[in-house]
């Protein structure tokens, strides 16, 4: 599989010489239960050199979180029973290792509109003050638009590499 | 015969009636006497007439008690009606007695029993009254018989009297009179109360009839509310199944593409592109479905809140700024700080997307569009202008009409899922507001939309709300009371 790093393959933009050093090295987990959304992703950010890892639920993806301890989480809201996603995220953010507590994630969902309406837990998740924001950084819709997930994810990158 | 509960109620009214008339007759009874006794100064059996109105009195307070004590309990018309016989039996003798002393056959007031026979072809039946009228015609005819013949002795009252009692001539012919009057009476009475009573009949009958209909239609509703929900419930579930599966075929297209980078695969990357296009448009109808199915069986009384509509106007300024961009179209806006307005965050970015959406879709490179945001008096002013291609007057009826697309809109933008109007007026009504459009071919087009701004909460939120929808969408409303359409002179 080719990475289409240059223009001339009429893939994706090249940044900056200067960050694509940090760019091959950044691991990006993906936690997605579509296997379909999963291979199609990993292929885009592998493009664009990033490292892909995945899991296909939240206790994939707490395995993952450790054993590979990815730069930056995808994460899928909507995984099966509607509620392990919001779980996933206040795990992540209660881990006793401060490197994976401040992971940057970046929620992907299929709930279509992108309101404030999202940042509030589902009403039947009772473990949730109504209102609490979700701590996480960022909210993508799917269908994902590929050239706005690499602006929000080389845009979060760079914030940890420079806080 | 059945009693209806309205007829048994009038029944006892009229009873109730009938000794209320009792204590004005025994009072009338001693006011007469005395009037006619100390200043008429004419000679009367006083005595006599005072123990007969103390008569009266004393069987009428017996009745009284009656009717307080078991009156409510009377479920069964037929005791009713009998009491009434027994009371004008009684009253016909009395009035034999009170006419005995007054000088019988000698005083007209011998006409009083008619009143008698009128009261009886009210409360009873035909046959009934008959037999009363034939009761009158014994005691007062055996009165006067036995006045005529001396059996008893006749009251001599001065002023009337002409001794014409002892002529049998007559007193056959005043009875005959007296007769045929009471029995005519009674039938005239009786055909006009017979009838009367025949109407009354219809009236309840019809009127259950109506109760019944009604709780049928009541019910017929309830109904008809619950399979709208199942039906919404049923589209919310298909369309977010149909949207994971479209959404994946468009990311794994949308991949596929952008692998495909040589000129030898041009075609394939082309044939790829048209079915993201298209995957893309099944999208856009999906979100298109559920909105609207969402805005017709959410009601907004539950999922208000206070929202800040400026702040949504900006997003949705930001979301379509660089379509605008690219087509050249200039985007101004002119958004003003606005208290809250109470209503559903979802419905009014909606709202606001789709009309900003295709303000932009249908103005040519160029153009402009206005996009307002204000506040006026009880009610937020929306209003979103643009220079473009117009709406013709034959197509400004049916804009707002789900699928809807005119000829026009189609020529120049090819897709279109034809609800983003159908949205936005389900979201205006939803919101209690109003909904105007400017257009003319070639002028550009208006859209003003009015919100009130504190909304009213019903006392059955949820309940009310949904009644509320489906009265909007029965037939005597049409296309929707809140729309306005005016035709525009010319506009820059």
């Amino acid at each position: 599989m080719e990475q289409a790093q240059g223009g001339g393959q009429g893939g994706p933009e090249p940044a900056p010489d200067a960050g694509r050093e940090g760019r091959r090295r950044a691991k990006i987990l993906i936690v997605d239960d579509d296997p379909d959304v999963v291979a199609a992703t990993r292929l885009t950010l592998e493009r664009r050199g990033y490292c892909a890892v995945t899991a296909a639920n939240a206790t994939e993806g707490e395995q993952k979180l450790e054993a590979e301890r990815p730069d930056l989480i995808l994460l899928d809201i909507m995984m099966p029973t509607g509620t392990e996603g919001f779980h996933f995220v206040w795990r992540v953010r209660q881990h006793p290792h401060a490197a994976c507590r401040d992971i940057p994630i970046v929620v992907v969902s299929a709930i279509h509109r992108t309101t404030d309406l999202r940042l509030y837990p589902d009403e039947a998740d009772r473990e949730y003050a109504p209102g609490e924001f979700l701590p996480v950084q960022g909210f993508l819709d799917k269908p994902v638009d590929m050239g706005e997930l690499t602006h929000v994810i080389e845009t979060l990158l760079a914030s940890q590499r420079h806080p | 015969m059945q009693s209806h509960p309205l007829v048994l109620s009038e029944l006892i009214a009229r009873l109730r009636w009938l000794v209320a008339l009792r204590w004005i007759a025994a009072v009338g009874i001693v006011a007469a006497t005395l009037i006619v006794r100390l200043i008429g100064g004419i000679s009367l059996p006083v005595t006599p007439l005072l123990i007969i109105a103390a008569a009266v009195a004393a069987m009428n307070a017996f009745f009284w008690l009656q009717l307080r004590r078991s009156g409510c309990d009377l479920t069964d018309s037929r005791c009713a009606v009998n009491r009434a016989s027994a009371q004008i039996a009684l009253d016909l003798l009395l009035l034999t007695m009170l006419l005995h002393f007054v000088g019988g056959i000698e005083n007209p007031f011998f006409l009083y029993y008619v009143f008698h026979i009128i009261i009886a072809s009210i409360l009873l039946s035909a046959f009934a009254t008959y037999v009363q009228v034939t009761v009158a015609l014994i005691l007062f005819g055996g009165l006067v018989v036995l006045e005529l013949v001396g059996f008893v002795p006749h009251v001599t009252i001065a002023p009337i009297s002409t001794g014409a009692y002892r002529d049998s001539g007559f007193v056959l012919a005043v009875l005959a009179a007296f007769g045929s009057t009471l029995y005519l009476a009674a039938y005239m009475a009786t055909s006009i109360v017979g009838r009367l009573r025949e109407r009354e009949h219809e009236v309840l009958a019809l009127r259950d009839n109506l109760q019944a209909e009604q709780e049928r239609l009541r019910l017929a509703y309830r109904k008809l509310q619950e399979t709208e929900d199942a039906k919404a419930r049923y589209m919310r579930t298909v369309g977010h199944q149909l949207r994971a599966p479209l959404a994946a075929v468009q990311t794994l297209l949308s991949t596929s593409i952008e692998g495909l980078a040589g000129p030898e695969q041009a075609e394939t990357s082309d044939l790829l592109q048209r079915a993201e296009n298209r995957t893309r448009e099944m999208l856009r109808l999906v979100d298109d479905l559920l909105a609207l199915t969402r805005l017709r069986s959410v009601a907004v009384a539950r999922v208000a809140r206070p929202v800040a509509l400026d702040d949504i106007a900006r997003r949705v300024v930001d979301l379509f700024a660089a379509e605008a961009k690219a087509k050249r179209v200039s985007l101004e806006t002119s958004l003003a700080v606005l208290p809250a307005v109470q209503g559903d965050p979802v419905g009014l970015d909606d709202l606001l997307a789709n009309l900003v959406s295709n303000a932009i879709k249908y103005t040519p490179a160029g153009g402009s569009v206005q996009f307002s945001l204000k506040n006026e008096d009880d009610q937020v002013v929306i209003q979103v202008a643009d220079s473009g291609m117009g709406i013709a007057p034959d197509e400004l009826g049916h804009i707002f009409d789900e699928f809807y697309r005119s000829e026009r809109a189609r020529a120049l933008v090819k897709e279109g899922t034809g609800l983003g109007l159908a949205i936005v007026r389900a979201v205006v009504e939803a919101h209690e507001g109003d909904i105007s459009v400017e257009s003319a071919p070639g002028k550009g087009t208006t859209f003003t939309v009015t919100l009130p701004v504190a909304r009213k909460k019903s006392d059955h939120a949820a309940e009310g709300g949904r009644v509320d929808r489906l009265d909007d969408r029965s037939p005597e409303h049409g296309d929707g009371p809140l729309l306005r359409f005016r035709q525009q002179g010319a506009k820059t």
